[in-house]
């Protein structure tokens, strides 16, 4: 299965280094799969899609009325991170979800940054998902991003960067622990030798977060889990982190809200609610002061965090701070904020709203990546090397029309992995979305998900888009 | 708990212990129709009294206006356009599993998800006809299972009685249906040799089709007869399909969410199925005979529907909110 024709074809390999070697904290991991015989691989790799699909990790695809489920396709090659990469990782995301939380702080009360000329104005006040009516609004233990999936891409020298923050409702953590749990099902041995961290401390450390955040510091509080409801594509995420917290899964439909707090119906009449971790994004999450035809939200919900009665995490209004173009000013706040050099970099970025850039985008389209401020999901997105003509030509139209929605950025090449495609081991270019917490402290839980684009070639990752999964493996030493 | 949770358990047990009833009730059919000497009626009209019995025969007349013995099997098995058909059942058994997947165990919760892939599967072959009794079994495999987990894995509070409640509701409503095939089997007939070769045989399997033929055995050691059938079948109070041990059950359940005590009440729910209790607890089966078996069994059916409805009033019914007046009222 690995055959001595694997290319790593001028990309930079996480396993391999360019003159075919392998690097040495995957020694272990090729031996064992070099010892794998074809037929025994297939049979894990079967295993573990029936195991998949019997506890419902599955999306459905609607080819009749009844809908199939399909599995995310996973990849048993795992992927490796050493000791000392993470903690280098972990420095950078650590100072950026600071820097992030005293931004979201500052735009919502006395705009320091924007006095200072650091982020212009209207970059902040046109951000779709700033909520004016939040101003002056002080949060629970003034933390504002509790949850942030961070998306981390490597270039062919193998250098870090970051590609995006997630700050509203990250999803993908529940794969991050089943994965490793169907390894330890189909490797047990090999993890064990492989000095692999653990990973299932995440659903103890979210629920150690929520109870911190809980309303005047409340010793015993509620928690529940607020879904859009099971036809939701991430209510397997949902109900899996509910159930490894031990708190309820409520829908909107679940709740009401008197005197400004928020009540469950139960069978024994209501009961009082303290922290919602809520999945559902600011826009639905309450008819009376956002979206007036959302079924998904509360009525009254935003009355009672605002009387402090309930906390929700995240916040309201942090949407601002994954804007596409705000990131843009991510390293400018880390400088500003915390008087420090930003440990990871942003990819180099255009904003087609400053008139430079706006030019140079124009001009290279056909090797540009461009993407819509507000979308999420590897929509509306312009990878210009891969595009035909007419395809970039309608971009530009879209970009004219609204400037301020588009950033451009350099087709970066995405680090590869061997990934298991047909019948051999190829190259696939992978990212990394690690999950940092922001409680008491910041959390970073060693692991992540690792999404591979398996179409040939791909460099989108997004499930919707075609992506699989890997275990992700952060060594201990 | 919920309220909609506690429906939605209470939902689940109901449909999977549906479909074990569906699948025996059919399963026995299914092998005394290919035995000429048992067989109900030669032609297509044998099917009449099942679909009769389940309530379906309209829907599926409507369905099919010159249907076929596959037919027949198709709309009991797979068709999801029957709500009472065995892969409906399984389906919305799921379709409730999956919106309380919280609270049950994963073994719990793939037992009814390999369920619904399995038949999903199956639905989609030909040869249903052959495949029949294999899929048969194979539904009473998933609900003994599914019953073995949740006594071993699902914590005996709030959330265990309800799904207690669903599960032995429906059998009671199960074990009548089967009885009253009997019923339905003759009216088409007329009277027929009473005792003899193939009224035996149909009363044999009617305990079949409730699990019931060895217990009857054991208890009774008699030839099978419809009286003493009917006695197992609704006053035994130790044999787990007999109507009487499901009311005893439904009683036991209601009390253990409230704490009332043995022989009285504290809600509708409790009232109703304490009555009915008590009616059975104080009857013969010559009583019920005299009354007209069919007519009880009618009845019974009635009263049931008027404990599922109060229990759902009781503890499940949430008044649905108006949103427009909750807008108004929060701003």
């Amino acid at each position: 299965m690995f055959t001595n024709s694997y290319k790593t074809d001028g990309f930079f390999d996480e396993m391999f280094q360019s003159d075919g070697l392998v690097r040495p904290h995957y020694q272990l991991v090729l031996d064992r799969f070099l010892a794998l015989g074809k037929q025994e691989f297939e049979t894990k790799r079967k295993a573990l899609d029936s195991l998949f699909l019997s506890k419902g990790i599955t999306f459905t695809v609607y080819d009749d009325e009844e809908g199939t489920e399909r599995i995310m396709p996973f990849d048993l090659m795992p992927r490796i991170i050493p000791a000392d990469e993470w903690a280098h990782l972990c420095r950078g995301l650590e100072q950026r979800i600071q820097a992030l939380n005293l931004f979201l702080h500052d735009i919502y009360h006395e705009q320091n940054i924007i006095r200072d000329k650091v982020i212009p104005a209207s970059v902040v006040f046109s951000a779709k998902h700033f909520r004016r009516e939040f101003m002056n609004f002080d949060v629970p233990r003034n933390i504002y991003m509790h949850i942030c999936g961070v998306d981390l891409i490597r270039d062919d020298r193998g250098e870090y960067f970051v590609l995006e923050d997630n700050g509203r409702c990250p999803s993908g953590v529940s794969y991050m622990i089943e994965n490793r749990l169907a390894m330890k099902r189909a490797f047990p041995r090999l993890i064990q030798n492989a000095n692999v961290r653990s990973v299932d401390t995440y659903p103890q450390e979210l629920l150690k977060m929520l109870k911190y955040v809980a309303p005047h510091g409340m010793d015993q509080p509620t928690v529940a889990v607020l879904t859009p409801g099971s036809y939701n594509s991430a209510y397997f995420e949902h109900c899996f982190l509910a159930r490894s917290m031990g708190v309820e899964i409520v829908e909107g439909r679940d709740l009401v809200v008197r005197d400004f707090k928020v009540f469950m119906r139960t069978t024994q009449g209501l009961q009082k609610v303290d922290v919602l971790y809520r999945r559902i994004d600011d826009d639905f999450i309450d008819p009376s002061v956002f979206r007036k035809d959302s079924v998904l939200g509360v009525p009254g919900l935003v009355n009672a965090y605002r009387a402090g009665n309930v906390s929700l995490a995240n916040s309201i209004g942090t949407g601002v701070a994954d804007d596409k173009v705000v990131y843009y000013y991510v390293p400018a706040m880390i400088r500003y904020y915390l008087d420090q050099d930003p440990v990871i970099r942003n990819v180099d970025t255009y904003l087609a709203s400053v008139s430079d850039d706006y030019q140079y985008i124009m001009d290279n389209l056909p090797s540009l990546v461009v993407k819509a401020a507000n979308e999420a999901g590897g929509y509306g997105m312009l990878v210009g090397p891969k595009a035909s003509a007419e395809e970039i030509e309608n971009y530009r139209e879209k970009i004219k029309a609204n400037p301020r929605n588009f950033i451009a950025q350099p087709m970066i090449s995405l680090s590869r992995h061997p990934s298991y495609a047909e019948d051999a081991f190829e190259g696939r270019h992978i990212d990394l979305r690690p999950y940092v917490l922001s409680g008491e402290s910041i959390t970073i839980v060693p692991g992540g998900l690792t999404r591979v684009a398996m179409r040939k070639g791909s460099i989108v990752v997004n499930s919707s888009q075609g992506g699989g999964v890997k275990d992700t493996w952060v060594l201990k030493k | 708990m919920l309220s909609r949770v506690a429906d939605s358990l209470f939902w689940l047990s109901r449909y999977i212990e549906r479909a074990d009833n569906n699948a025996r009730l059919l399963r026995e059919y299914f092998q005394s129709s290919l035995d000429t000497e048992t067989r109900m009626e030669s032609d297509l009209r044998q099917w009449e009294p099942l679909l009769r019995v389940s309530g379906e025969i309209d829907e599926f007349e409507a369905h099919y206006p010159d249907p076929k013995t596959e037919d027949v099997l198709h709309y009991l098995t797979f068709n999801r356009g029957n709500q009472h058909s065995i892969f409906s059942c399984i389906a919305n058994g799921r379709a409730n599993a999956h919106m309380v997947r919280d609270q049950l165990s994963s073994g719990l919760w793939e037992v009814i998800n390999l369920a619904y892939h399995e038949l999903k599967g199956l639905s989609k072959k030909d040869n249903e006809d052959e495949e029949l009794s294999e899929l048969l079994s194979y539904i009473q495999d998933a609900s003994v299972q599914f019953q073995g987990l949740m006594d071993a894995t699902f914590p005996q509070e709030d959330g265990y009685q309800f799904m207690q409640l669903g599960r032995f509701l429906e059998r009671a409503l199960g074990t009548v249906r089967t009885l009253d095939l009997k019923y339905h089997v003759l009216l088409p007939q007329g009277p027929i040799d009473v005792g003899g070769a193939v009224d035996t045989a149909q009363w044999v399997s009617i305990l079949k089709a409730c699990n019931a033929l060895e217990a009857y055995h054991r208890l009774y050691l008699a030839e099978v007869n419809s009286p003493k059938v009917a006695e197992l079948l609704l006053l035994k109070e130790t044999f787990p399909r007999s109507l009487r041990y499901c009311l005893q059950s439904l009683d036991h359940y209601l009390r253990r969410l409230t704490g009332t005590h043995e022989g009285q009440y504290s809600n509708e729910a409790e009232k109703v199925s304490g009555k009915m209790l008590s009616d059975l607890s104080y009857s013969t089966i010559d009583d019920i005979i005299n009354q007209g078996l069919h007519e009880f069994l009618v009845e019974a059916t009635v009263r049931l529907d008027a404990i599922s409805t109060s229990i759902f009033q009781e503890y499940m019914f949430l008044p649905t909110i108006d949103l427009n007046s909750e807008i108004q009222q929060q701003q």
